[in-house]
């Protein structure tokens, strides 16, 4: 079973964290179909957080298809994520590598490119989950 | 839904002093709620009011929907955690579970001695033994065992050690997480609270200087840095809260319900605490400046 | 609630039991001993011909310390209201465990209510047994003594302890709840129930019930006297009325109520100067000598004057000790019902 662990410096909220580790468990394979998550209670208990955050983050992965609560059981994993396909990696990656050339030339520096995609990354995840 | 706490001008008077005056508060039930404001701002008398401990000067207060200590049916309602968690020194903890058994039609026998088990202590322990941990944890199973729909904890974990601290706050969430009861707590410190809370009503002077959800103010607030510039110059859709200039810099924590996509602008995350330090600070000018107050429709 | 407030009382009811209990046993084997001296006192005294007043004097003198134990009583209702009372309330104030009594699902009344009741009774049976205890052991002396009413032993014997300990209590309760401190209300306690007692001992008894009045003859037998003060005599009443009985006051008047004037104590009896003590003494005797001319001072004076002793006899000593314990247990219920109208004020 995984257990969660929360970073409380890394300004990424908790719940996100909870939902990235189990992304993370998944593709690494860690984390199987079939295989129970830590229940709500556990996870309050053990990391001393809301529980609505657990149960935000449990919502979202169910809304993502990766697992399903079954009621009065417990939340069960269901989906799974390969590896992501080589094949989109290729086009994505040449488009990126216009845009830095673009921000280059607007004259931005390593730092602010980096911190306006993380801004940018973190508002839009932010709102599709609101 | 009625609200956890709802109280309209309300104000207490000590002699001369006014320990809380004119404070208008509606704090949501079904959520753990942090009650945050520096000391003196009257979180302590604001709690004791809702428990009915204090009766008001002024104002109206109802609390999971009736009148504070109305009746056995109210008190049976409302758990509360005292500052500094008073106990019977004299009495065993043992003893502390029979009082609360027999104070409370509604106890829960199961879930007290459930609860004392994982305090690891001698029952027949006299509670002025007890260190400050396991008294917290003594005064907490007292509050829950009576099962209220809603629990008010009045600093709770204030006088604790760290690790007491994070123990205390475990064995709360996992009970609130169990049977799903509001909580109310209070805190000068935000960094107990951050993880704990999904909802914070920040109190300064008697005042809510901010209330909402915890993951939309997150989400809602940043800090940018750039070059000096007017703070009325901003888009209107970001509002500055905090502001700090140089001679060449510009430094504020705005509330934005869009991307900020000016380039001028190095934008960061921030904190609960961040924000709750920015509506706290210098609310002496608040009312001068015409500051605003965040208040996020639930 | 019941309960919460026995286990909460209980150091202190084992300690008044264990006192109650030492003291029904030294009372219980000495009190045994003393009625049996008392019936061979009787036998003795209805034979006896010359040494009665020692014989009397004699059995009056057994246990004279064990009697010490009736002085002790007096105190008995102020250390029940220093000590039970005044920490009732005030002492959860203090540590601040009020705040936890008073979250739990019993409404601050109940709660009030139910402490007041138990502890209050233990006030009234702990005061009533050892008054019982005292009543018993004491009742061969007070019978030869015949001096229950109007002296201290009235506050030693009967109903009125109880009455006593409910006001102290009282009194402890409400102090604590007024001062929301142990020591203020202790201390309160102590001197409001001495001055509660003094009072009562001294202004408010002997008006429970109007005193009788009785009148009596002038003669030279009866034992007046003269004062003379500022070169004026004035008459001494005798003051005794009958046995047992308590002399609330007497005086010397005529017919119409007032007292002889000293111009007609000087036409009453000329000689008065001539046997006159030193000037400042007073109740001056009448030495053989002058026997004559004072009986004829006297008989004078008799003619139109007489005594008027105001008492309460000693039959009705249960009645007083009735009206004095109500007094008591009525503001004892009027203090403890002030409780009621604190505790609802805000207290934190």
């Amino acid at each position: 079973m995984i257990e969660f662990h929360l970073d409380s410096r890394s300004g990424v909220s908790p719940y996100l964290q909870i939902v990235q580790q189990v992304r993370h468990g998944l593709r690494l394979g860690m984390l199987e179909s079939g295989e129970q998550l830590p229940t709500v209670k556990d996870v309050v208990a053990r990391l001393a957080i809301n529980p609505n955050t657990v149960l935000k983050a449990y919502r979202e992965l169910e809304h993502a298809g990766l697992v399903t609560a079954r009621q009065g059981v417990g939340t069960f994993v269901t989906g799974s994520l390969g590896p992501t396909p080589i094949g989109g990696h290729g086009p994505l990656r040449r488009d990126l590598e216009k845009w830095l050339a673009k921000a280059r030339r607007a004259g931005l520096d390593d730092e602010s490119i980096e911190a306006l995609f993380r801004d940018t990354f973190r508002f839009e995840s932010a709102q599709d989950i609101a | 839904m009625t609200a956890a706490i709802a109280a309209v001008g309300l104000g207490k008077q000590y002699g001369r002093n006014w320990a809380l005056k004119d404070c208008t508060v509606e704090i949501p039930s079904g959520r753990i709620c942090g009650l945050v404001g520096p000391n003196g701002a009257g979180k302590t008398t604001l709690l004791n009011l809702a428990v009915g401990l204090l009766a008001p000067t002024e104002g109206r207060i109802r609390v999971a929907g009736g009148a504070p200590a109305a009746g056995p049916e109210q008190l049976g309602k409302v758990g509360f955690v005292a500052q500094d968690t008073p106990t019977y020194e004299g009495l065993s903890v043992a003893d502390h579970l029979r009082l609360g058994e027999a104070m409370n039609p509604t106890w829960d026998r199961d879930l007290a001695s459930e609860r004392v088990a994982t305090l690891a202590t001698d029952l027949k322990k006299k509670a002025g033994n007890l260190s400050g941990g396991q008294r917290a944890q003594l005064a907490l199973t007292l509050a829950v065992a009576k099962r209220p729909e809603l629990l008010i904890l009045d600093e709770p974990v204030a006088s604790l050690d760290p690790l007491a601290r994070r123990d205390f706050l475990r064995s709360l969430t996992a009970y609130v997480a169990e049977v799903g009861v509001s909580v109310v707590l209070s805190s000068h410190l935000v960094a107990d609270l951050e993880r704990v809370c999904d909802y914070v009503v920040v109190l300064v002077q008697s005042r809510v200087q901010l209330a909402g959800d915890v993951d939309e103010m997150l989400a809602t607030h940043r800090r940018i840095v750039g070059p000096r510039r007017d703070p009325a110059s901003l888009p209107s859709e970001q509002t500055v809260i905090e502001a700090s200039h140089t001679d060449r810099q510009s430094t504020m924590l705005v509330r934005t319900s869009a991307p900020i996509h000016d380039p001028a602008w190095q934008v960061e995350e921030v904190s609960l605490e961040d924000v709750v330090l920015a509506y706290m600070g210098g609310t002496a000018e608040a009312s001068t400046t015409g500051r605003p107050t965040l208040e996020v429709a639930q | 609630m019941i309960w919460v407030s026995w286990r909460q009382f209980r150091s202190n009811a084992i300690v008044g039991a264990a006192g109650l209990v030492a003291l029904t046993v030294v009372l219980l084997l000495t009190g045994i001993h003393l009625e049996h001296l008392y019936s061979t006192f009787k036998a003795e005294r209805a034979s006896c011909t010359l040494s009665c007043a020692s014989l009397r004097q004699n059995f009056l003198d057994n246990y004279r310390h064990v009697r010490l134990l009736g002085s002790v009583l007096v105190g008995v209702p102020a250390v029940i209201g220093i000590f039970w009372g005044a920490p009732l309330v005030a002492r959860e104030l203090e540590t601040g465990s009020f705040r936890l009594a008073w979250t739990q699902g019993v409404t601050r009344r109940r709660w009030l209510a139910t402490k007041m009741a138990l502890v209050g009774l233990a006030s009234a049976a702990a005061a009533g047994l050892y008054s019982l205890a005292i009543t018993w052991w004491a009742s061969p002396l007070d019978a030869v003594n015949n001096n229950r009413i109007g002296t201290a032993l009235f506050s030693q014997r009967g109903i009125v302890p109880i009455g006593y300990a409910l006001f102290a209590f009282a009194l402890g309760v409400v102090a604590g709840l007024a001062f929301k401190r142990t020591l203020p209300a202790m201390a309160t306690t102590l001197v409001g129930f001495i001055t509660a007692r003094g009072l009562t001992e001294f202004l408010l008894r002997k008006h429970l019930i109007p005193a009788k009045n009785a009148t009596f003859a002038l003669t030279s037998s009866r034992g007046i006297g003269f004062n003379l003060s500022h070169g004026q005599f004035s008459l001494s009443p005798n003051g005794s009325s009958f046995p047992g009985a308590w002399t609330t006051g007497s005086k010397i008047v005529d017919a119409s109520g007032h007292a002889p004037t000293a111009a007609f104590i000087q036409h009453a009896c000329p000689d008065l100067g001539r046997f006159a003590a030193p000037p400042g003494a007073h109740a001056m005797p009448a030495p053989g000598s002058v026997d004559r001319a004072f009986s004829h001072c006297i008989q004078t004076i008799g003619a139109r004057y007489h005594e008027v002793v105001s008492y309460q006899p000693a039959s009705r000593f249960w009645a007083l000790q009735g009206m004095e314990t109500a007094v008591f247990v009525i503001v004892a219920a009027l203090l403890l019902a002030g409780c009621f109208v604190l505790i609802r004020r805000q207290v934190a």
